[in-house]
């Protein structure tokens, strides 16, 4: 690789050429392999500097995020000692007692609260840092809805087909009992064929909950496919029901 | 993988690109599991498979973020795969331990090994391009990772208090000598073979 060679690569790679310049350079990019050849292993060199010291932030921020769900899922599921158990189980008898006979008496129906949990959600992974995201994801996870539904409905607009946002701004406006909106960002999300979708459903099962709209609660529940993560909690529900 | 199309679980790759919570959750539901019990029952415990899996998941977000990788088959399949073989890498280094390798639950997948495979030799390239980086010059080093991070040539030149001109051709003899000691090396060549 001569000096020049390696300058051209870099302008090249640069974008700095002039359009006649860049046309040159493609032309022998196919004429001379061995040009190609060496352009090819300085792209790669180049490639690998790119990965081991650019987008670092995303990458710590994703390892963040890993580190912190990997803590969640494993603490979860640490099993509990026998003894324990033992005592769990003990715990939970008295405590069925004690209420199950108001349950009994009132014949209550399952409640929105005992089911909906919030996710906490994370937007600001990406190297610009949109503040916007940042204050969307603040006022979410602090409970903040109407707050929420602002900076997502501004993140929406430039961005209005992004599945995991419209989820977020579902929940959001289920909390702040905006159900026909809601409705409308979850039956999208649900409708598509992004990871989000099952989630969507699920979220819209609980705003129908809510709205103590039991049958129609029930026909969302049955449309969780048994291979969601959210079918378990689903057809509990749906027992309940 | 001319001629395989893309697996729609690509959606978990496009949801680790974007660090999405609920994906990266899901995959722990979903996927660890099994990891866990494969790794449980080779000698390994519960904080083994957990450092494998983190690993693991980094290195799919880098391959996908830098190496645009798609998805040929199930998730589940290539995500295994991955960490079963950084597993048994793992066993190999500590050679004291006597193994025997329980693979009732390994199921094999035609695109999911040969994903395996372009994964591993891209893990050991790296490998050689980061002994190689160790082996440059301070001051390459420093403008590399300088120009690297920055982006703007302006502001290395500034930050390294050199001109322009000299921090941009000086950029390229430095990633030009890196090249060629990662060419020449014998680990290279064979990777390449």
């Amino acid at each position: 690789m001569n000096e020049l060679d390696l300058e051209l690569y870099e302008a090249y790679l640069d974008n700095t050429l002039d359009s006649e310049a860049k046309k040159a350079f493609e032309a022998r990019l196919l004429d001379d392999a061995s040009f190609k050849a060496s352009f090819d292993s300085y792209k790669e060199t180049s490639d690998y500097l790119s990965e081991k010291f650019t987008y670092q932030e995303d990458l710590n921020a994703f390892e963040n995020n890993l580190k912190n769900i990997s803590k969640e899922h494993f603490t979860k599921k640490a099993s509990p000692s026998y003894k324990t158990e033992i005592w769990k189980y003990a715990a939970a008898i008295v405590l069925l007692i004690t209420i199950g006979g108001y349950f009994l008496m009132d014949n209550n129906e399952p409640q929105y609260n005992d089911f909906a949990s919030q996710p906490t959600i994370s937007l600001v992974q990406r190297s610009s840092g949109d503040p916007m995201a940042k204050k969307a994801e603040n006022a979410f996870n602090n409970k903040s809805f109407k707050e929420a539904i602002n900076y997502l409905n501004e993140l929406l607009g430039n961005d209005p087909n992004n599945q995991e946002l419209l989820l977020y701004r579902g929940i959001a406006q289920i909390e702040t009992a905006a159900y026909g909106n809601a409705y409308k960002d979850l039956d999208k999300v649900a409708s598509g064929s992004s990871v989000y979708k099952n989630e969507a459903l699920w979220q819209k099962a609980l705003g129908l909950l809510k709205q103590k709209n039991y049958n129609k609660c029930k026909l969302v529940l049955v449309e969780i496919p048994p291979t969601a993560d959210e079918y378990n909690k689903a057809q509990n529900l749906l027992k309940k029901l | 993988m001319a001629g395989s199309s893309i697996h729609p679980d690509q959606k978990y790759i496009e949801g680790l690109l974007i660090n999405s919570p609920l994906v990266i959750k899901s995959i722990y539901d979903r996927f660890v599991p099994k990891v866990v019990g494969y790794i449980t029952k080779n000698s390994g415990n519960e904080d083994a498979a957990k450092d494998v899996v983190q690993e693991v998941l980094v290195a799919i977000y880098n391959q996908a973020k830098h190496k645009g990788l798609q998805l040929t088959c199930p998730f589940d399949a290539y995500f295994f795969l991955l960490c079963k073989r950084r597993w048994l890498n793992e066993i190999k280094k500590s050679s004291l331990k006597e193994v025997t390798i329980n693979e009732e639950v390994v199921s094999i997948n035609d695109d999911a090994q040969q994903l395996a495979d372009e994964f591993d030799i891209e893990q050991q390239k790296k490998l050689v391009f980061n002994r190689m980086f160790q082996k440059l010059g301070d001051a390459c080093k420093d403008l590399l990772k300088a120009t690297f991070e920055i982006k703007s040539m302006d502001e290395v030149a500034q930050k390294l208090g050199v001109t322009y001109a000299y921090a941009r051709k000086k950029k390229s003899l430095c990633i030009g000598e890196l090249t060629r000691m990662v060419q020449e090396s014998s680990e290279y060549k064979n990777l390449k073979a």
